[in-house]
């Protein structure tokens, strides 16, 4: 398979096969191409050359309508279920065949696929107001309810507590037996070992290797996925918490979907504070209020300086890194150096006389992009022209020049290749190591357990106990984060 | 994908390139049309261009014609740098020339130097309030722009009617519903260079240009508004009020539209009428998009859609073809660029530049 | 004032209040389906313009209404299939390109109707005439206000009403509704979403011209230049107030036509309220209603953002 987009190549001669009644791992880092390859395989994706053979004929798949009458269907890492209808509505659209809806018998399929595969679906429920796992599960369910023989799921696990994946897990195993084929794409090595027969290895756009999961090891699969051994563990200066930068007291705000409510921390200088928990159980809402994009129903936020709650003056000492560069980070059609002074020209001393000083402001991008390590042309490049990757160490470039205390960030890895990700850990430490704070929310355990000195764990809207890290402390955060509250 | 094609890429991602191209065709689409309905082309496009460049008496006609749209348009490019869209520059003209005329009845000032600033400022001002209101409708209420200025328009237009047909009206004016002219020492001064008769409005537009120019491009408020437009989460959490963004890009935009209220009033028609304006508003739209929402391509393409209007009127008088047929003519312009600047097309064009990139670079430097 | 009150609720008065909402009742329901698909259609006025045009054209050349119907509902198809191609082919800006065509279908009615009638006082049509529904017709108060209309009428309050139906009870309106809130969901189920948006804004290009055709055939039985005079314009506000419901399109439509008929009779009066001030009512009652609407409904999610597969 080949796909080519504007300046790259996401498939380059990609090759991939799978049995029937197999569960096959699709392994990679982000943007080795697994996406688009099983994309390409549902027709949502049109390749520039290859061809795919199913059931030993070849076969051409242009829509996904084309890919589900062969039996293929695909559960999607984001889901693909309309947010303003409801469980029945969105069975219906994607497997209705009259032209007129019959709700009944959208209930009745969906009773139906919930007797054969487990969990607890409402179909009168509106999407929206779903947890971001109950969308993963329904979607599941009706990728499965069309009488699939390959299902692919993306990434699936990512949105579900470690109690919903071993739910999941026994599910796939269950089908599996019945002869259903599973291409399971993932970037973690446990799943791959949990659950999976043979794995496929992707790298750049092609296959690097297929093994059987029985015969190979997690260092031999790291060694294939980033093509050499990475270095293990990050330089930590032991520390003693200094003065609080951040105090969170008795916060309380309505989000879209729960109440986040009874919200306490505090971020000490020298220490890196992990929150964990799964995507859509507050740590989004409780970061808004922080950094100032929702106001607190109840409860107080405040800052080194005394003052509360978050206001402009305070951006050049706390660098905030938003959940979605996209949405609040970057403005993505402005250039680069627009972008790395964003909100701060008057603080940096760029404007005079309300006219910006273009030279010194590009001279400043220039060094910035050196000591972050931004790859562009140029910094009058756009940012909506960078790679992800590079887009947020734009963002790490704005929010961290100006020697910050303390540091808000949300999952500043999400998307980012090995690399790139340990690059933002890096950063995040060294401001720990120079005697700053920093709070790190995240939705992947591994990151927090790598650099944080002590790790909250929320769910349902509270933070639900705080863990030190430690040897066979996940399972405990696990057990937090499916629901288990302690007293702290 | 051979060279040329990426090199076709090349000339249409240079927006200068495109908005030439773009109406060029559109012109030619236009006379088409004109004759395939059976219009005496053979006098009517020579027409065309006596009336737009000819003598200098259409020169004179096409810089006044350019001057309102100028003006407008640079309101309306402000508009769009700060994701805005008014198309309210019709109804802001007519509020900001109803106030000129009636501050310049109510005052008997007899000194120019005084009298021109003050309706110049209070023309100003109603424009501004009038676009600045569709802006804190979207801020506060949550009202699209582009409703609240088309109904906005309607309601200026008719507050303007309703005053020369009544209260303003000269009933020596031939049974024409009009206002007085102005007095004289209202009425803006004109420069003679060589044959021609320049407006004073061509200066005061160019100076407009000059500083939005500044602004946009170069000025911090351009840089948050320009942000504001791009993406209106980042310009909040990067700490800009949203909402006073958004009353003052549209008031700046009113601002300008009502200037060239009082500017056409005051150095062009002398009074007010409900035929003020033959659609300058909505020809600004063309104009800001055609000059891609810069200052310089403004005042460009303020120039040549001024040129089409003079010489669309002229063929009108003499050739008996009807200026109705320059808002197809508008119009077609637009969809044009509409097409060429189209997601499609511009991601087919990024794509061709890549590939055109990377044919430039030679392998070894990888 | 009791003048006033005695009009307001005289059955002229609301027969006549009735007769002009059914061009808004047409052009909205289409231009929910159109918004609930994703296609914000700022070119209504021009689709409408377009059809009470090709609609006198139709009757004129022909000699019947019934043409002449049908024709309107071409030229306001024409009119929408240019959008689409601007829009949905090319993804290009759905504001622009519908302004672009209230400009263009403003200058080439202007130019068309000159060429084609002159200049001077245009005959009266092949038109419709009020049809008198029997048994309702006669109900005292009622039957005048309600079924002694044109066909246009009963026409609109079914397509509204079964529009309704069809968008929340039915495969196509819930792609209609998908391709509106999430183009990427309803490609991966495997519906076209370009196909989609095509059957909506085509429907609404028809609707909208059939609505211009209601002026001109049933309303003046004749063509004027900018006859629709901006209902067009008053339909997409009128769109937000329904919250996206064909069918709260019938009432909305009846409360403007209201309005409208209020500036129609107050003319005719001898009240002290000068003719553009009453021209200006409905477009003042359109912003308040709208202003106090705005924020309460919620606009699908991807209206007005192209669509492109990758």
């Amino acid at each position: 398979m080949w796909k080519r987009y504007a300046a790259t190549v996401a498939l380059s001669g990609a090759s991939f096969s799978v049995r029937r009644g197999e569960i096959h791992a699709l392994l990679g880092e982000n943007g080795a191409g697994k996406t688009t390859l099983m994309n390409v395989l549902d027709g949502i994706t049109r390749p520039d050359e290859g061809e795919i053979f199913w059931r030993g004929e070849r076969v051409s798949i242009d829509s996904p309508q084309t890919a589900a009458r062969l039996g293929i269907g695909m559960v999607h890492q984001h889901d693909r279920l309309v947010p303003a209808m409801t469980v029945a509505e969105n069975f219906a659209l994607a497997l209705g065949q009259s032209f007129w809806v019959d709700p009944a018998q959208a209930r009745g399929l969906i009773r139906a696929t919930v007797e054969k595969y487990g969990g607890h679906v409402d179909p009168d429920a509106v999407v929206r107001e779903l947890s971001v796992g109950q969308r993963q599960w329904v979607s599941l369910l009706r990728a499965l309810a069309r009488d699939v023989s390959l299902l692919v799921l993306d990434e699936p696990t990512t949105t579900l507590t470690p109690q919903e994946r071993d739910t999941l897990f026994a599910t796939l195993r269950q089908s599996r037996a019945s002869g259903l084929s599973v291409v399971f794409i993932t970037h973690k090595l446990d799943e791959v070992f949990a659950v999976c027969d043979r794995v496929t290895v992707m790298r750049d756009g092609s296959e690097v290797a297929t093994l059987d999961v029985a015969a190979t090891t997690p260092g031999d699969l790291v060694a294939l996925m980033v093509g050499r051994r990475v270095e293990e563990g990050f330089d930590r200066v032991p520390m003693a918490p200094g003065t609080v930068l951040l105090s969170v007291s008795g916060v309380a705000s309505a989000g879209e979907r729960l109440k986040v409510h009874d919200i306490d921390l505090e971020v000490r200088a020298g220490e890196i504070v992990g929150v964990a928990g799964v995507d859509g159980n507050g740590q989004r809402e409780v970061i808004e209020v922080i950094t100032g994009v929702r106001r607190p129903e109840a409860g107080h936020v405040v800052f080194r300086d005394g003052t509360s709650g978050w206001s402009h003056d305070k951006a050049m000492h706390v660098a905030r890194i938003p959940e979605d560069r996209h949405r609040h980070g970057l403005a993505l059609g402005l250039a680069l150096w627009e972008n790395i002074h964003l909100g701060r020209w008057k603080q940096r001393g760029l404007v005079r006389r309300g006219i910006v000083d273009r030279r010194r402001a590009l001279a400043a991008c220039a060094e910035s992009m050196k000591r972050f390590d931004v790859r562009a042309s140029g910094p009058t490049q756009p940012a909506g022209e960078l790679s992800g990757g590079n887009q947020q160490k734009a963002v790490l470039a704005r929010e961290l020049a100006d020697a910050p205390d303390l540091v808000v960030a949300m999952n500043p890895c999400r998307g980012l290749d090995i690399a790139a990700s340990r690059f933002v850990l890096e950063q995040l430490l060294a401001v720990r190591n120079g005697g700053g704070g920093v709070l790190f929310v995240s939705y992947d355990l591994d990151e927090i357990l790598a650099i944080a000195d002590r790790v909250l764990v929320m769910a349902s809207g509270r933070i639900a106990g705080e863990v030190l890290p430690g040897p066979g402390v996940a399972d405990r955060i696990g057990a937090l984060m499916g629901g288990e509250v302690v007293g702290r | 994908m051979s060279r040329g094609r990426a090199t076709g890429a090349m000339l249409l991602s240079n927006q200068g390139v495109v908005s030439v191209a773009v109406v060029a065709l559109g012109v030619l689409l236009s006379v088409g049309l004109l004759a395939v309905t059976g219009a005496d082309l053979g006098r009517a496009l020579p027409q065309l261009a006596a009336g737009a460049v000819g003598s200098s008496a259409a020169l004179e006609e096409t810089l006044r014609q350019s001057i309102p749209i100028m003006l407008i348009g640079l309101g309306v490019a402000i508009g769009l740098r700060a994701g805005l869209f008014n198309i309210g520059g019709e109804g802001q003209l007519y509020v900001a020339a109803l106030a000129a005329v009636v501050v310049a009845q109510a005052l008997p000032l007899t000194v120019p130097l005084l009298a021109v600033p003050l309706i110049v400022m209070a023309g100003a001002a109603a424009g501004a309030l009038w676009g600045g209101a569709a802006g804190w409708m979207r801020a506060r209420l949550g009202m699209n722009e582009v409703i609240t200025t088309i109904l906005l328009n309607e309601i200026g237009f008719l507050l303007a009617s309703y005053a020369v047909h009544g209260w303003l009206r000269d009933q020596a004016g031939g049974g024409y519903p009009w206002s007085h002219k102005i007095a004289v020492a209202f009425r803006l001064p004109v420069v003679r260079v060589g044959p021609l008769t320049i407006p004073l409005g061509v200066a005061i537009a160019l100076a407009a240009a000059l500083l939005i120019g500044i602004l946009l491009e170069r000025s911090h408020l351009g840089f948050r508004l320009r942000t504001l437009g791009d993406n209106p989460d980042a310009a909040a959490y990067s700490g800009s009020s949203v909402a006073g963004l958004t009353v003052l890009a549209m008031g700046l935009a009113g601002l300008l539209a009502g200037l060239a209220g009082v500017v056409e009033l005051a150095g062009n028609q002398e009074r007010l009428s409900d035929f003020f304006s033959p659609g300058y508003g909505f020809t600004a739209i063309a104009v800001a998009l055609v000059g891609n929402a810069r200052a310089g391509g403004v005042v460009i393409a303020a120039l040549l859609f001024g040129a089409l209007r003079a010489g669309a009127s002229s063929m009108e008088r003499i050739a008996q073809v009807p200026a109705a047929t320059s808002l197809v003519a508008q119009a077609i312009i637009i969809l044009l660029l509409v097409v060429a600047r189209s997601d499609r097309l511009s991601g087919w064009i990024r794509r061709r530049r890549a590939l055109a990139e990377a044919l430039d670079t030679p392998e070894e430097a990888e | 004032m009791s003048v006033l009150i005695d009009l307001l609720v005289s059955t002229a008065f609301l027969a006549s209040a009735v007769r002009l909402a059914v061009p808004l009742i047409l052009a909205g329901a289409g231009e929910v389906i159109s918004e609930r698909a994703g296609v914000l259609n700022i070119g209504l006025e021009g689709m409408m313009l377009m059809g009470a045009f090709t609609g006198v054209v139709g009757a004129d050349l022909t000699g019947n209404p019934w043409i002449g119907a049908l024709a309107a509902a071409l030229g306001g198809i024409a009119v929408a299939a240019i959008h689409g191609y601007v829009v949905i082919t090319w993804a290009g800006n759905q504001i622009v390109s519908g302004l672009a065509l209230n400009l263009g279908s403003l200058g080439l009615t202007t130019y068309l109707s000159r060429q084609i009638w002159d200049t001077g006082q245009q005959q009266s049509v092949a038109h419709f005439t009020p049809v008198h529904i029997p048994g309702l017709s006669n109900i005292p108060f009622l039957g005048p206000v309600l079924f002694q209309q044109s066909p246009f009428f009963y026409f609109a309050v079914a397509v509204a009403i079964g529009l309704g139906v069809v968008l929340f009870r039915s495969r196509q309106g819930l792609a209609w509704r998908g391709s509106g809130e999430d183009p990427a969901a309803l490609d991966s189920v495997g519906v076209s979403v370009a196909a989609t948006r095509w059957k909506a804004l085509l429907v609404c290009g028809a609707l909208a011209g059939i609505g211009g055709g209601a002026i001109s055939l049933a309303q003046l039985y004749t063509f004027i230049e900018n006859m629709t005079g901006g209902r067009g314009y008053i339909a997409l506000a009128l769109v937000i107030v329904t919250r996206w419901n064909p069918m709260w399109a019938i009432g909305v439509a009846l409360f403007f036509g209201a309005t409208d008929a209020v500036a129609v009779r107050v003319q005719a009066l001898d009240v002290a309220i000068p003719y553009q001030i009453s021209l200006m009512l409905p477009f003042v009652l359109t912003l308040i209603v709208y202003g106090f609407a705005a924020r309460r409904g919620r606009p699908p999610a991807a209206l007005g953002r192209p669509w492109m597969k990758s």
